[in-house]
């Protein structure tokens, strides 16, 4: 069956591309960190140009970009719609409602705006990293960078057998269908919900079943406890000056954002 | 040594208490392409798994290469490779490649030994240009390549493949059976479980029928056109042998394979 790609751009040829993943992964934490700590619009609005340019420049379809900024709108538009009626000030907008009245502050207001640049821009540096370097290689990194194999392992089986039982859940789905089940009606109808139920439950046994299995299989090929990998990154001149330029870029944004500027115009 | 696997009286019981195997008795030549023909439920995934130490012995003896198969069966893996039935169970990595080296790694090779050895599996079973793929994206039959070279790649002398021809399209079996053929030629033991009898007669060299945990019979594929044994063992005559037993006074000895077929066919226009 056709199944979406996890790293469809990783393939493309760019010095984003070409940048040591573990580099790029350390260097865009620390941008991570510090996107996500800026307190000022505008410096928040540099730093979102800045990696939307680094984009660009990797050749990242705006319409990937979109969409993978899309998916966390469900989590945080909430919190973003919710907080300028949070702090008190001077009031800009109210809204009558039967009970009570909810006012929005100018505080509130700024908050709203930098939280949703926040997450904005730490996204952005998410999508850099996770567009422009194969899956693979991402998860060889973090074994180099240390990560506890737990973790990552955890990560590669989950990224390869998601696909085989997303396959499964179809599979099942479409039996059902066939014998004219409806997917409709879910929580009206007792036989809706207990066909379900099982369902979901036969899944559960399936997966352990499979788990069980490829654990056997691995056994087979003489596994031990320990998954190597071969093959290793290699580390040039350029991938640590680009990984200091992307450090020092997350420093000056930090400084600006201190209020960085003042102290530059006071000094002469 | 003429058998390179031998197995006898051997038992084995599920936790759930369900008896899989009840006294099973066989032997594997060296060389030979071996098939366990046997229906559902027979015991031939759980005998397989006994092939490379995964099950235990509960009773009874496994022998491969002459070496009793006991508690530390890890050197039994170097020996047998198996390709278990769906290549989901066995391909477990992000890409192609990393999957094939897996078994080589834990073999504790490196360098340039670990690379020859995927990149010649690789090539075995046609896959080389799909090596950076990621195994969902490739199709059943791909996987299942993919399965055979990683087993390969640890070179063993005997390969064991759990229904190597269920779900593959016709043109995926004959890939299949091309690239069995191949590891014959270069002296491998090749060991199939199937109930596939149309394959069983035209490839194998050596039968095993099993039938509720036990041997019901051994030997070549003339066993194949046993009316007796085969209604016992819950199989079918190949389509071949089913033709010629139409017209039981024509054929004084039933084929069992399409150039056997086509021989006595021969035979009969000249007569």
């Amino acid at each position: 069956m056709e199944h979406f790609h996890l790293d469809e751009f990783a393939r493309l040829n760019s010095p984003i591309h070409r940048f040591d993943p573990r580099a790029k992964i350390l260097s865009c934490l620390v941008l991570l960190f510090i996107v996500a700590n800026l307190a000022r619009p505008v410096t928040l609005g540099v730093a979102i140009a800045v990696i939307l340019l680094l984009l660009k420049l990797a050749r990242i379809p705006v319409g990937l970009i979109a969409r993978r900024l899309a998916w966390v709108l469900p989590f945080t538009g909430g919190l973003i719609l919710v907080l300028p009626f949070t702090r008190t000030g001077t009031a800009v907008l109210t809204v009558p409602l039967p009970m009570v009245s909810l006012t929005a502050t100018a505080d509130g207001l700024s908050a709203a705006v930098t939280m949703a640049l926040r997450i904005v821009g730490a996204l952005l540096v998410v999508t850099l990293v996770m567009t422009t370097t194969r899956f693979n290689d991402f998860l060889r990194a973090l074994s180099d960078l240390k990560v506890p194999r737990v973790f990552v392992q955890l990560l590669s089986f989950t990224t390869r057998y998601m696909f085989v039982l997303w396959d499964e859940l179809r599979r099942m789905n479409r039996a059902r269908q066939s014998r004219a089940f409806p997917n409709r009606g879910f929580a009206s109808r007792r036989h809706t919900r207990m066909t379900l139920g099982h369902s979901i439950g036969l899944l559960f046994i399936r997966s352990y079943e499979r788990g069980e299995r490829v654990y056997l299989a691995m056994l087979s090929r003489s596994y031990g406890g320990e998954i190597r990998t071969c093959g290793h990154f290699r580390l040039f001149g350029r991938d640590v000056a680009g990984a200091l330029g992307i450090v020092a870029l997350g420093i000056m944004l930090f400084i600006l954002d201190k209020g960085g500027w003042t102290w530059l115009i006071s000094w002469k | 040594m003429a058998n390179i696997v031998e197995i006898e009286n051997l038992y084995y019981r599920y936790r759930d208490g369900t008896l899989a195997l009840d006294g099973l008795t066989m032997a594997i030549p060296r060389g030979s392409k071996a098939a366990l023909l046997g229906p559902n439920g027979a015991g031939k995934s759980t005998l397989l798994l006994h092939f490379n130490g995964i099950n235990t012995c509960q009773q009874g003896v496994v022998r491969v290469d002459g070496r009793e198969v006991g508690r530390d069966s890890r050197w039994v893996r170097n020996l047998v490779g198996l390709v278990f039935q769906d290549p989901d169970d066995q391909v477990f990595s992000m890409t192609v490649y990393d999957d094939v080296a897996f078994g080589p790694i834990n073999q504790g090779l490196a360098h340039g030994e670990l690379s020859d050895r995927v990149e010649w599996a690789l090539r075995a079973v046609d896959l080389w240009d799909l090596r950076d793929k990621a195994p969902h994206h490739l199709s059943f039959g791909q996987k299942k390549r993919v399965a055979i070279a990683g087993v390969l790649a640890m070179d063993p002398q005997i390969i064991v493949l759990d229904e190597p021809t269920a779900y593959l399209d016709p043109v995926g079996q004959a890939a299949l059976l091309q690239i069995l053929e191949g590891l014959h030629a270069h002296g491998k033991t090749i060991v199939i479980a199937t109930h596939d009898v149309d394959m069983t007669a035209e490839w194998a060299d050596k039968l095993v029928v099993i039938k509720n945990g036990r041997t019901l019979a051994e030997g070549g594929t003339e066993l194949l056109v046993d009316e007796g044994l085969i209604a016992e063992a819950g199989l079918r005559f190949p389509v071949v042998t089913q033709i010629f037993r139409q017209f039981p006074d024509l054929a004084g000895q039933l084929p069992t394979t399409v150039t056997g077929a086509v021989a006595a066919i021969r035979r009969l226009c000249r007569q």
